[in-house]
C-alpha cells in the first residue's frame, strides 16, 4: 500500500470516526426549556399543514407546548411524552419509526450510501489497472518512425 | 445495455419503487384523531370556574355532555343558547353538562357565561383538551351513564340532536 493510498485510507478513517461520534454522542444535558422546545419541533400541529408545533400559533398548538413543558418539568422521558400525544393524535410524530416497515427509511438511505461507495470503489480500480497486453516490436517501430518524421 | 449497468439498474428500481411505497402508504402528518367512542371517558377532575371541585366520575348514572368550547370561537357562541336549552330542558336527575374552555382566560369565560347564560361546571384547564384529543373547538363528546363516551360531535351542537342522540343511545326511541 503506497502512502497515497494511506493518506487517503486515513482521512476517510477519522471521516467517518467524527461522522459516528456525532451522530451517536449526545450534547451537553439541555434545560427543560431546550428539551421542550425540541420535542414540540418533532410533532407536526394535528390541524396545520406543513407545521410543527413549534412553528404553529394555533391554540391546539399552544396547548400541546404547554402540555409538552409540563411533561419535561415533571420529569418524564422523550418516549413517554412522545407515546401520550401520540395516542391522542396518531400521525403527529415527524420521526419515522424506527421498527416495521417505516424502519427501512432509516436503513435504505445507509444501504444506498454503501452501495453507491462500493460503485465508485469499483469504477476507481478499473481506472487504475493498467494493460494487461504491451506493445509488440513491430508496433514500437511504427510509433518510433512516427515521431522521428 | 451491459451486464453491469442491468445489475446496477435493477436494485435501484427497486429501492425507489420502495421509497414511493413508503411514502404512499406511510400515515401524514396532522391525521384526526383516533376518536374516543366506546372507551372510557378520560378522567375529568379539575376546580370549576366557581371553584367547587368537579370530577366527571361523580356523574356516573347520568348521561353528560362534555362541551369544548372558547369565547373566541364564533361557532361555540352561537351554539352555546342550544346548549342553554337543552339544559334548561333536560331531566337533571338523568343529563348533565360541562363545558371546557380551550385557551380561554378565566375572566373572558365568567363574562361570557355572565352575558349568555348557562349554570353549569365549566372547567379551565388546558389539558383536558389534549387527554380528550381535541384540536379545534367546538366539540362535543356524550359520555354514557356507564362512563364510556358514546358519541363525539365535531362542530355546533344544538339541543335537538342532544336530545335525539342520547334517546337513541339509551333506547328511548
Amino acid at each position: 500500500m503506497n502512502r497515497r493510498t494511506l493518506g487517503w485510507l486515513a482521512a476517510l478513517v477519522v471521516g467517518l470516526g467524527a461522522f459516528v461520534y456525532g451522530a451517536t454522542t449526545d450534547g451537553p444535558p439541555s434545560t427543560n426549556a431546550d428539551r421542550a422546545y425540541a420535542l414540540a419541533n418533532r410533532y407536526a400541529c394535528p390541524v396545520c399543514q406543513g407545521q410543527s408545533v413549534a412553528e404553529s400559533d394555533v391554540p391546539i398548538a399552544r396547548s400541546i407546548r404547554a402540555e409538552i413543558r409540563k411533561r419535561v418539568d415533571q420529569g418524564q422521558t422523550d418516549d413517554e411524552i412522545t407515546a401520550y400525544l401520540v395516542g391522542k393524535f396518531p400521525g403527529i410524530d415527524l420521526n419515522p419509526s424506527s421498527t416495521g416497515f417505516t424502519g427501512l427509511v432509516w436503513i435504505l438511505p445507509v444501504v444506498v450510501g454503501a452501495a453507491a461507495l462500493a460503485g465508485l470503489v469499483v469504477v476507481f480500480r478499473r481506472w487504475q489497472q493498467t494493460p494487461t497486453q504491451s506493445a509488440t516490436d513491430d508496433e514500437v517501430e511504427l510509433v518510433e518512425k512516427a515521431r522521428r518524421r | 445495455m451491459n451486464r453491469t449497468a442491468v445489475w446496477v439498474a435493477i436494485p435501484s428500481g427497486i429501492i425507489v419503487a420502495l421509497f414511493v411505497v413508503l411514502l404512499a402508504t406511510s400515515e401524514s402528518g396532522g391525521d384526526a384523531g383516533p376518536g374516543l367512542v366506546g372507551d372510557l371517558a378520560p378522567q375529568v377532575v379539575a376546580v370549576d370556574a366557581s371553584g367547587a371541585e368537579f370530577d366527571l366520575d361523580a356523574l356516573r348514572g347520568k348521561w353528560v355532555v362534555v362541551n369544548f368550547f372558547a369565547t373566541w370561537c364564533a361557532p361555540c357562541v352561537q351554539e352555546h343558547p342550544e346548549l342553554v336549552v337543552f339544559s334548561e330542558t333536560s331531566d337533571p336527575s338523568e343529563v348533565a353538562v360541562v363545558s371546557i374552555a380551550f385557551n380561554d382566560s378565566p375572566e373572558d369565560v365568567a363574562d361570557f357565561f355572565a352575558d349568555n347564560g348557562g349554570d353549569w361546571p365549566v372547567l379551565l384547564d388546558e389539558s383536558l383538551a389534549i387527554d380528550w384529543a381535541v384540536a379545534q373547538v367546538p366539540e362535543s363528546f356524550i359520555v354514557g351513564p356507564n362512563g364510556r363516551v358514546a358519541a363525539h360531535v365535531t362542530g355546533g351542537v344544538t339541543a335537538d340532536a342532544l336530545t335525539d342522540a342520547i334517546a337513541d343511545l339509551s333506547g328511548d326511541r
